[in-house]
């Protein structure tokens, strides 16, 4: 204002003397132009609401301008409609609804709460009500009360809405995590009776299984990580049309790779993007020093050593997630690559305590296409038990190797695509790729044996003492899942000699 | 203050104000109702409406591939707001996922000092009141004890069973700090063992099957409750009465994968007309070789027990061990550990050790479970001189 007032006078200094004569608004006193009053009004008013109005939509315009900063800054996504989760079996037993707020009400005691809010009085019977309730929230925020034969396991569980454990013992399989994950999404059985349970143990430097594992969770439990697969699948697709990163798949049969593909692309089944009913993630490492690439994992001298420390990785994973309200355990190893999504549901119909499917691997065309993999699911013959007598207390018998002739049946060798794949055979070995169990088996005692018990470790020496408490351990021949191939050394060598083979072949084309 | 129509004069008059003023006037209209927004810089020039976050921005550590914020397809329903109280996340685990770190797990010798949670384990055929008020007797701090209580399905399992919660419940509905950390109540599945006398339990034929229930009851117990926050595990009989208020502490010093205090009976001398005590647990014992001898001979289901006269083993028995003026921390190893006072380290049991319901290396139930820890090349110790009592039960 003053700057105002300083300036007018000193542009007015040239025309006035110093000497003004008062102005008189009276009415009576004659005016040069009766407008120009009002017209002063008028502007005055004009500049007042002017100014008003700029700064109102000074105003408006930081709010508005900040609201757009934040909606674009949030998302720039079409909004979804998210869904709630209604099942029971979300939020049943341990994920029950506890109000924390209600229960710091009786930090200091019941006694303590009813002397406080009651004094001496009656309650009323609402009044009755409404504490009954909080009580009993108290109590089952410490205190677990189950029925052990309440959780049996029966052939339908899925309609008795029976909960299930699946357990996948992880270590260095950030490569295959979206694998298993695009699996485990398929399986058929409600997704909110599936409890997950992951144990990430012995991984080497710079391996991030575990942050990739706890971030696809996360996804997974939202619901977009179908969305998360499918950008993932698009880039490397744009990778891989540069240049073929795995030389191996030119030599595999182009039906099986067909049928990988079908089965990994849309439509999925209704439920595919439902999360399941918990998430566990355990971490452990228990000093396991042998390589996993795959000809360090089947060298027949460190067989023994690796089970028992698989074993005991097993048994740190059931030990810490089972619960009482779980009825069916679910082993899944993660490199599975075909696996029918309904498989929990055919494992349980067998009826089986313990229910084991058969294993293949597909190979390269120039090695026969296809071959058993999983070799511990056996029937015991006459000569492993005369073997095992003549051999030490802790010596381990494994399959497949020369070192151990055991002329067991395997399971893998009875397979037959044609016959019905419902066909159960009794077994008293099992591999561990894929086992549905029932949790009583594992309450009872039943585990992974972490030492030699009668000559075996880990998922053979499970199916032993299975059987051994009497439960019936049960294997389906013609139910194939097959497992990823990985080329070993040797095979790797031959296909650079065909690669170098075919090159030649073909300079000695273009020469021509 | 000048009055506001002297104020307005003045702008009026001045030239300055009305030169300039319509010059504003001219670029608010325009950045209003022409311009179409997004005026505001961030730090790089761009507008800050196309800011990007860390975890969106592409090839980042955070994530390799996608960068989209997702909307999240499914939700789980929230009954408690999200603005009360982020303990809520200690009690339901946010989106259901949860991660432990077993390698921070560890069992030492100073337990209660670095908040290490024991889990008292306790196969109740019978509630006595003196078991629990040995209980709640001890000093280690309740809010890293856990309770777990396994109780057959036969009638006195029910009386057992209405026993235990009316005492639980009083307890839990204390005072937060009387709070135990948690405690599990389990009803068998697999078959009880229902003769009760001492007279009956005790006779040599019923043995095997008595404790094999009794091992299939502590096997349940154990993997339904053990959790991966559990650092011990104390297995204490539901006719332990009387034990020193420290035991916990007591026990956990030695720092050893299993160990067991001995088990003793206080009883009433009808000849001396005093309270008198005597060696009850026979079951921790170091081998003898003609125990080894024996179990050669057996047939491969049969099982040695201790205290019978058929099936004379000659082990060394801790009972008799039992020294009144020696320390009461000497160790001794053991071959076989009895289940009435025993802490196991929980990482034992996780490893596999369980309480084999068949005859394993001829042993069965606690002892059994002694060998399978030791097949997995754990050691164990007993506490000849650190004793605890077994109730004195009356044969009526």
């Amino acid at each position: 204002m003053a700057i105002f007032w300083g300036l007018k006078k000193k542009l007015k200094k040239a025309d006035d003397d110093g000497y003004k004569l008062p102005m008189s608004h009276s009415k009576l006193s004659p005016k040069s132009k009766r407008l120009n009053w009002q017209n002063r009004k008028i502007v005055s008013w004009m500049i007042l609401t002017v100014m008003v109005l700029i700064l109102y939509v000074v105003l408006s315009g930081v709010a508005r301008g900040g609201k757009e900063v934040m909606k674009t800054v949030g998302n720039s996504m079409p909004n979804y409609n998210v869904n709630f989760l209604e099942e029971d079996a979300y939020y049943d037993y341990d994920f029950v609804d506890i109000d924390p707020g209600v229960i710091a009400k009786f930090d200091e005691g019941v006694q303590h709460y009813l002397i406080t809010q009651f004094g001496s009085d009656v309650l009323t019977p609402n009044d009755n009500e409404l504490f009954e309730r909080e009580y009993n929230m108290l109590l089952s925020s410490t205190v677990e009360n189950y029925d052990l034969s309440r959780f049996k396991g029966s052939s339908n569980g899925a309609a008795n809405g029976e909960h299930v454990l699946l357990c996948v013992p992880l270590r260095d399989a950030e490569k295959v995590l979206p694998l298993m994950f695009k699996h485990l999404m398929n399986l058929t059985y409600p997704h909110e009776s599936i409890d997950l349970a992951f144990l990430v143990s012995d991984c080497s430097e710079g391996d991030r299984t575990l942050e990739a594992l706890i971030s696809y969770s996360r996804y997974l439990q939202n619901g977009t990580l179908s969305q998360v697969f499918a950008d993932m699948d698009k880039a490397a697709a744009a990778q891989a049309s540069k240049g073929t990163e795995k030389l191996y798949l030119k030599y595999m049969n182009p039906d099986y790779l067909k049928s990988v593909q079908e089965a990994f692309s849309p439509p999925f089944h209704e439920n595919y993007d439902k999360p399941f009913r918990s998430v566990q993630v355990f971490q452990k490492d228990f000093g396991q020093n042998i390589g996993q690439g795959f000809s360090d994992r089947h060298a027949v001298k460190v067989q023994g050593t690796r089970r028992k420390l698989m074993g005991r990785a097993r048994n740190w994973l059931t030990a810490n997630a089972l619960k009482p309200y779980h009825s069916w355990v679910y082993w899944r190893d993660a490199d599975v690559e075909l696996c029918p999504g309904s498989i929990i549901e055919d494992l349980m119909s067998t009826g089986c305590d313990v229910a084991v499917p058969n294993v293949w691997r597909p190979l390269p065309q120039f090695l026969s296409g296809e071959q058993p993999y999983d070799l511990n699911s056996w029937m015991e013959s006459y000569e492993a038990l005369e073997l095992a007598k003549n051999l030490d207390e802790d010596d381990v018998i494994v399959e497949g190797y020369a070192e151990y002739p055991t002329y067991r049946v395997h399971l893998a060798y009875i397979r037959n695509p044609d016959l019905d794949p419902k066909e159960v055979l009794d077994l008293d070995g099992v591999g561990g790729v894929s086992i549905l169990a029932k949790a009583e088996l594992f309450r009872r005692g039943i585990q992974f044996p972490a030492f030699t018990f009668e000559n075996h470790a880990e998922t053979e020496g499970f199916g032993k003492m299975a059987k051994k408490m009497g439960y019936r351990v049960g294997g389906l021949p013609h139910y194939t899942l097959w497992h990823i191939y990985e080329p070993s050394d040797d095979d790797l060598r031959d296909i650079a000699e065909k690669e170098r083979e075919s090159r030649k072949v073909e300079k000695n084309d273009k020469a021509s | 203050m000048i009055s506001l129509h002297l104020l307005f004069y003045r702008l009026r008059n001045s030239p300055w104000f009305m030169v300039l003023f319509p010059i504003a006037l001219i670029l608010f209209v325009y950045f209003e109702f022409v311009s179409s927004g997004n005026p505001y810089l961030g730090n790089d020039g761009n507008s800050i409406a196309n800011h990007k976050w860390a975890h969106e921005k592409e090839d980042t550590f955070y994530f390799p591939f996608s960068n989209k914020y997702k909307m999240p397809k499914y939700s789980y329903k929230k009954k408690s707001s999200w603005l009360f109280n982020d303990r809520v996340q200690d009690i339901i685990p946010e989106n259901h996922i949860a991660h432990y770190d077993l390698n921070k797990l560890q069992s030492t010798a100073d337990a209660a000092l670095n908040k290490e949670h024991v889990l008292i384990l306790t196969p109740m055929q019978n509630f006595h009141e003196e078991y629990w008020e040995n209980l709640l007797q001890l000093t280690y701090p309740r809010e890293f004890l856990e309770l777990g209580f396994i109780i057959p399905r036969t009638p006195s399992g029910n009386v057992a069973l209405s026993k235990l919660e009316a005492a639980v419940k009083k307890v839990q509905t204390d005072k937060k700090n009387q709070r135990f950390f948690r405690i599990t109540i389990l009803r068998q599945n697999s078959e009880g063992f229902d003769k009760l006398m001492e007279k009956d339990r005790h006779a040599l034929q019923v043995q095997k099957e008595r404790r094999s229930a009794m091992a299939s009851a502590r096997n349940e117990l154990l993997f339904s409750s053990l959790g991966p926050q559990t650092s011990w595990v104390l297995w204490l009989d539901a006719d332990i009465v009387e034990t020193p208020p420290n035991l916990i502490q007591d026990m956990t010093s030695h720092n050893k994968a299993v160990l067991s205090a001995n088990v003793y009976q206080k009883y009433y001398d009808d000849k001396t007309n005093k309270v008198q005590s005597r060696p009850y647990d026979f079951n921790n014992w170091q081998e003898s070789s003609t125990a080894l001898e024996l179990a050669k001979q057996m047939g491969e289901d049969d099982i040695l027990v201790e205290g019978y006269g058929e099936l004379a083993t000659y082990r060394v028995l801790m009972a008799h061990f039992y020294d009144a003026s020696g320390a009461a921390n000497a160790e001794m190893n053991l071959d076989g550990v009895g289940g009435g006072c025993t802490l196991v380290k929980a990482d034992v049991h996780r490893d596999g050790a369980m309480f084999p319901t068949f005859p394993f290396y001829h042993l069965i139930e606690t002892e059994g479970f002694a060998k399978m820890a030791q097949r997995l090349n754990y050691e164990i110790f007993g506490l000849p001189n650190y004793l605890v009592y077994h109730i004195e039960e009356t044969n009526t």
